[in-house]
């Protein structure tokens, strides 16, 4: 129990580190003595490292470490909920719905801060579209839910696809298209603003929920023996992964793999209980993410999308995870 | 007699759009009884159990819990006075087996609440009674069937229970398994607890002094003394094969259920 609770201070420390790092580097770099003058108060406000700081990298990077925090957390408790460790915090259909509400506002030709509301609010729909549809006799089965969420999910990709059809290929298409690959490209203060209430505040009582949420991977009926109000909880985890997810989605586009593999890491790293994994799981997709949207913006001189990077990583990167996590298990 | 602990009154019940299941089903226990409820497949054994747990909601009649009617009962507390085992399930997820067993505190604890030393304490302390604390920091996962299933008893432990269902807690199980878990039983008796097992065996209840409930869905063909409602007669009716009781009087007089042979098949 006393290596477990090392590992959340340890990832904080880390996170911080790498936070720094990437608030440094950059088409304007932060030097050690920028970030001395900016420690002693004499930072000249007009100062280009203080604008690329303040302005454009903080934002980006409080983003990054919301969203990734927030898409584990998500991950972690969608996968306890349905008891499967392959289930990713997109199962019920966030993803394809916040998608086609942003091409469908892409398509009208609507400013930034629209699509977004657009794709929030269609990622919501498609969750209550599955829930509604996986609702029989005021109980959700939880096999139900993941059909819907599957049903639903391929309705609105397809939708999806026919406006990418439609969609004006010299301008409008490639937007739709870049939107849909994911980036933390400008996202600013009021991005920031707008979503961080709907991703905060889930993510603190999915994190005081924490253990309770253990009750579910003993099954749903075992939950509810031990006098847990499974109908309530499920439909409270589900309403706090979706809003997280949505935001999500809804400011930086579709970044898949985070939900599924940072959680999986987490319980590598401190075991099944979410007293430990829910918090480390969080921990280390913000670490994660800033990580990987760092190198997104740094590695060519040209912005890489982060959903192709996040790919790219957490596949091999689950790969090798569940060699580790099922050793032998291939062997006669 | 005692307070009845126990006490269901033309029980009935159905699935949505199915045939009933159970129908006028009553009987009675007292505290620190044994019941066991002896069936065919699909005689509704199980769903039974999962009624008397508040799983399932009954078309009709009643169950008294403790003299309250079990929809009176709020689900925690429920948890509180009764646990149920249900039929042997793999586990999902690799959470140590303490980590398991101290949920079992769940109803105890208010929403919020992380569980504290002494949940883990009580948790140890199931665990030495049914024989594994020795097991604690092994990961569920990795456990054979049998000590998985005296996990899963250890958990029911932990809610502190006055009634304790266990839907086949041998099946699946080894010869050894199969003894100690039924040790266990025993044991439990003895410390007061109320217990309702399923069982399709009937050699079992013929092992100890207990009641049995005979059961073929709406079929109740007994409920008493086990000696004398598993009789041949009984068992053969409700099984719709010839059952017959062989005694084995070495070491000490013991019986046992076998299907009589027939004479089409074939015996070398």
């Amino acid at each position: 129990m006393n290596r477990r609770g090392r590992v959340q201070p340890l990832l904080l420390l880390l996170s911080l580190a790498v936070v720094l790092i990437a608030l440094s580097i950059g088409k304007i770099p932060v030097s050690p003595e920028h970030w001395k003058e900016i420690l002693l108060g004499r930072m000249d406000t007009s100062a280009p490292q203080w604008v690329a700081l303040v302005q454009i990298r903080l934002p980006r990077i409080l983003a990054a470490l919301l969203i990734g925090a927030g898409l584990s957390a998500s991950g972690t408790v969608f996968q306890g909920l349905f008891q499967n460790p392959l289930v990713s915090p997109h199962i019920l259909g966030v993803a394809s719905g916040s998608a086609f509400g942003a091409a469908t506002f892409i398509l009208l030709g609507a400013s930034v801060p629209l699509i977004r509301i657009g794709a929030f609010l269609f990622g919501l729909l498609s969750v209550v579209m599955a829930y509604g549809l996986g609702r029989f006799h005021r109980r959700s089965p939880l096999l139900m839910l993941v059909l819907s969420g599957v049903i639903i999910g391929s309705l609105f990709s397809a939708l999806t696809s026919f406006l990418k059809y439609i969609a004006d290929p010299m301008e409008r298409m490639p937007t739709i298209v870049f939107w849909l690959l994911g980036s933390l490209n400008n996202i600013g203060w009021q991005d920031l603003a707008y979503s961080a209430p709907s991703m905060v505040l889930p993510l603190f009582l999915l994190w005081l929920y924490r253990w309770r949420l253990n009750l579910f991977s003993l099954g749903e009926e075992d939950a509810k023996s031990l006098g847990e109000n499974t109908e309530l909880l499920k439909a409270l985890v589900i309403c706090c992964a979706t809003s997280i997810t949505a935001s999500a989605v809804a400011i930086s586009g579709v970044i898949g793999w985070i939900g599924l593999v940072i959680p999986h890491m987490a319980r590598l790293l401190v075991g099944s209980d979410n007293r430990y994994a829910l918090g480390v799981s969080m921990t280390l997709g913000a670490l994660y993410l800033c990580l990987v949207d760092t190198l997104a913006r740094s590695l060519s001189g040209m912005e890489i999308p982060i959903g192709i990077l996040t790919a790219v990583i957490g596949a091999p990167t689950f790969a090798l995870l569940l060699r580790r996590a099922f050793p032998g298990e291939g062997e006669p | 007699m005692s307070e009845p602990i126990l006490e269901v009154g033309s029980l009935s019940f159905a699935y949505p759009k199915g045939s009933e299941i159970l129908r006028d089903l009553s009987f009675r226990l007292s505290r620190g009884e044994r019941l066991f409820v002896v069936g065919p497949n699909g005689g509704g054994k199980s769903t039974l159990l999962r009624l008397l747990a508040g799983l399932l909601v009954k078309r009709s009649g009643q169950i008294l819990l403790d003299g309250r009617e079990i929809r009176e009962w709020s689900s925690p507390a429920l948890a509180r006075f009764l646990a149920f085992v249900p039929q042997f399930r793999s586990p999902t997820f690799p959470f140590t087996v303490l980590e398991t067993v101290v949920m079992g505190r769940a109803p105890y604890l208010s929403r919020f609440r992380i569980p504290g030393e002494e949940c883990y304490r009580l948790a140890e302390e199931s665990l030495s009674r049914v024989g594994i604390l020795h097991l604690r920091n092994r990961l569920c996962t990795e456990l054979s069937g049998g000590e998985w299933q005296l996990v899963n008893i250890a958990r029911a432990l932990t809610q502190n229970p006055s009634v304790l269902l266990l839907d086949e807690p041998t099946a699946h199980l080894d010869m050894a398994y199969k003894e100690r878990i039924l040790e266990l039983i025993a044991g439990m008796t003895k410390a007061g607890i109320t217990l309702v097992v399923v069982s399709h065996s009937p050699d079992i209840p013929l092992r100890y002094r207990s009641l049995s409930l005979l059961l073929n869905r709406e079929r109740v063909l007994g409920f008493g003394e086990s000696e004398s409602v598993l009789s041949e007669t009984n068992l053969s009716l409700v099984f719709s094969t010839p059952v017959r009781r062989i005694k084995t009087l070495e070491p000490r007089p013991r019986e046992f259920c076998v299907p009589e042979d027939k004479p089409s098949q074939d015996r070398s």
